[in-house]
């Protein structure tokens, strides 16, 4: 923590720091000149202001009271050292914002424990607004209670849907990861990125409507293979459209955008560039990502070095080169996401 | 004033809080913070500019309180409190010379200290 301490005598100054060292992890901030302390003041919150009333200007009075006034809502406490007949000066500092007062000559074991008393409360003024912060975080937590199970289902059903691919069901929870990390990415709002979490995942939900032994075929693909392939998107938007829940909606949109290409050879709708709903940008950019350091079949995963390249290779021919800046940006994080949710890791 | 001891040893102890080795250094910076001021009051006195006399006063006495230069603090006091009363040019000036003899001693006395 860090006290400043301001009085226009070095000797007073050398005295006050000494006892204020007793104290274990303090740090210091001296000023001879109380002007030079505000000023300092104006970019630096200290923990605490020691400061000497008879000073030349601005004196201890008015130095708090520009303080208080230059930082409103700072709860800084202030000691200020006067003479004890100063009645008349105290009541005055006590109305502008003084917490405590010290007497000259001041007692050190006195001063010490006033300093120290004032920095415990500093703490623990701390301690309860992080402890709020996290009642806070329950009760938001408990608001979206429905959110949570909503993602469970969803998780669950797309699990179902990528098992044959991938049955530790990890695919589509990395695809909520990725897909949030990269909203924020281009700058999306929390609640966009919490949205994306539920909808990434049920992107390839149209996959139920194929064959089985089409997606882990080893061998090309018959034509009506293909056709079936590229049907998936379609299949998935229907069978989300008429859902009322927003994540569901957006799912829908995802379902049926997210093999468009941003120049426009993608299927089925052949859109390009900002045409394409922003979120299956995303989730085309996550997609491809989670494929590529995944085996296949056919093909062993890629190192990371390479599907970043990869990605790059095709930033503004298939992909947004805007989501893709923003994973190449977020590279550490991508790769921690790879990593946490990875497929021998338990399902959520 | 010489009832007065010129370091009161007990006020000088309990400011440096278990570490005597400080003891010299507050009275060498005391030494050095007074020396410039009592050497601009001769001309104060001399021109009867009382509140600057009492404001170079009260600071000395402030600083030699905080760290038990007792005579030099109880000098400075006298002088101080004579300025605010308005005493006249010749009662200060006397007073002025037991302040400057009272930093003289602790020149002296700062020898004894480590």
């Amino acid at each position: 923590m860090l006290v400043a301490i301001i009085d226009d005598n070095a000797t007073n100054l050398k005295v006050y720091v000494n006892v204020v060292s007793h104290i274990p992890g303090i740090a210091t901030k001296t000023f001879q000149s109380s002007a030079e302390g505000l000023a300092w003041c104006r970019d630096n919150e200290p923990d605490l202001l020691v400061l000497d009333y008879h000073m030349p200007a601005p004196d201890g009075i008015a130095f708090i009271a520009e303080y208080r006034k230059m930082r409103p809502s700072a709860q800084t406490p202030i000691v200020m050292i006067t003479g004890e007949q100063d009645r008349e000066i105290r009541h005055k500092a006590l109305e502008i914002g003084a917490s405590d007062f010290l007497s000259k000559p001041a007692d050190p074991v006195e001063f010490l424990a006033r300093v120290r008393n004032l920095l415990g409360a500093v703490e623990n003024r701390r301690l309860l607004a992080s402890r709020s912060a996290v009642v806070t975080d329950m009760s938001a937590s408990a608001l979206h209670k429905a959110s949570a199970n909503e993602l469970e289902t969803i998780n669950l059903l797309m699990r179902a849907v990528e098992y044959p691919d991938n049955p530790s069901g990890m695919h589509v929870v990395r695809m909520g990861q990725y897909a949030a990390l990269l909203a924020r990415g281009v700058g999306r709002s929390i609640d966009e990125q919490r949205l994306l979490i539920l909808a990434a995942p049920l992107h390839d939900i149209g996959k139920a409507a194929l064959r089985d032994g089409v997606l882990l075929k080893a061998g090309p693909l018959t034509a009506a293979e293909w056709e079936a392939v590229h049907h998936h998107p379609m299949a998935g938007y229907d069978m989300l459209k008429g859902a009322s829940s927003p994540a569901l909606k957006l799912g829908a949109e995802i379902a049926l955008y997210h093999h468009e290409w941003w120049n426009g050879e993608g299927y089925p709708s052949k859109l390009a560039g900002a045409d394409i709903p922003l979120s299956a940008r995303i989730v085309a950019v996550a997609d491809a990502f989670d494929a590529m350091l995944s085996d296949r079949p056919y093909r062993r995963a890629l190192t990371h070095q390479k599907a970043f390249a990869e990605l790059a290779l095709h930033a503004g021919v298939r992909y947004d080169p805007v989501v893709v800046g923003a994973a190449e940006a977020n590279r550490s994080d991508m790769l921690a996401i790879a990593s946490t949710y990875a497929d021998n890791t338990a399902a959520a | 004033m010489t009832s007065v001891p010129v370091i009161d040893r007990a006020r000088l102890d309990l400011v440096c809080m278990g570490n005597p080795s400080l003891a010299g250094e507050f009275i060498d910076l005391l030494i050095e913070e007074s020396t410039p001021i009592l050497a601009g009051l001769p001309a104060l006195v001399a021109a009867g500019d009382a509140p600057a006399v009492r404001e170079s006063a009260h600071s000395v006495k402030g600083i030699a309180g905080n760290v038990g230069a007792a005579r030099l603090q109880a000098a400075a006091l006298v002088l101080e409190r004579s300025a605010a009363d308005g005493a006249a040019a010749g009662v200060l000036a006397e007073q002025l010379d037991a302040v400057i003899a009272a930093l003289a001693e602790l020149r002296t006395e700062r020898s004894t200290l480590s």
